[in-house]
């Protein structure tokens, strides 16, 4: 189970850096489609 | 009266009986059924280090720990034998060996029902990236590109999470089927 907890361990940092900066480019690209239109 | 009886021809018969190697038999096989987890232990060393990521040291303190149960806790079950029969101290073991392979189990489903937990997370990720990459197409270098990058990591951690929960169903749990916890197809 150590292989499945530093698999866990990737997805939380994955989730909190990666994921979390999509996220926020996702949001900005949506408000600046909402004030552009 | 009873050493009397001991003592005389028919006592030895009485010990050399049938019954008496029938029931030395059924011993035999309970302590050998009953102590394979506890003996076969050295066999499976390498794979408890390597499942639980801890070094040799460690384990034979576990195991230290079992065989100074065993020294201990024969005296005591012979004691228990003499004084109230074979039945309690076997009844007692087998309360005890109920009791630590339903903690292992209890271990194992929550272990893997957090791997269960950390796959069903990925996959709804991935959804919502898959929704992102496609709702920005022309975005070639931008957001779609980042989401499908993060998509593909995700799948690498997804795919030796699905391993190894695959591995635990066919080298650990065998055919358990209280123990199926995959809700994943």
């Amino acid at each position: 189970m150590a292989r499945a907890d530093a698999e866990i361990g990737k997805l939380e940092r994955l989730a909190a850096t990666e994921v979390t900066a999509v996220n926020r480019l996702a949001l900005q690209r949506a408000l600046e489609a909402a004030g552009s239109g | 009266m009873r050493m009397m009886r001991l003592t005389g021809r028919r006592a030895v018969g009485e010990v050399d009986s049938v019954h008496a190697w029938l029931r030395l038999l059924a011993g035999v096989l309970t302590s050998t059924i009953g102590g394979v987890g506890m003996w076969s232990i050295a066999v499976v060393l390498p794979t408890l280090q390597a499942d639980f990521g801890v070094t040799r040291a460690d384990v034979l303190l576990a195991y230290t720990a079992v065989m100074l149960g065993a020294v201990v806790g024969g005296p005591v079950m012979g004691w228990l034998s003499d004084r109230f029969g074979i039945t309690v101290s076997v009844a007692i073991g087998t309360a005890m060996l109920a009791l630590g392979l339903a903690l292992l189990a209890r271990e194992l489903t929550d272990s893997l029902g957090k791997v269960n937990a950390a796959v069903n997370r990925i996959r709804r990720l991935k959804q919502g990236l898959s929704v992102l990459a496609g709702a920005s197409k022309d975005d070639e270098h931008g957001l779609a590109a980042q989401a499908k990058a993060v998509a593909e990591k995700l799948t690498g951690i997804e795919a030796v999470l699905v391993d190894v929960h695959r591995e635990s169903d066919r080298d650990v749990l065998r055919n358990p089927s209280g123990l199926k916890t995959r809700c994943w197809p």
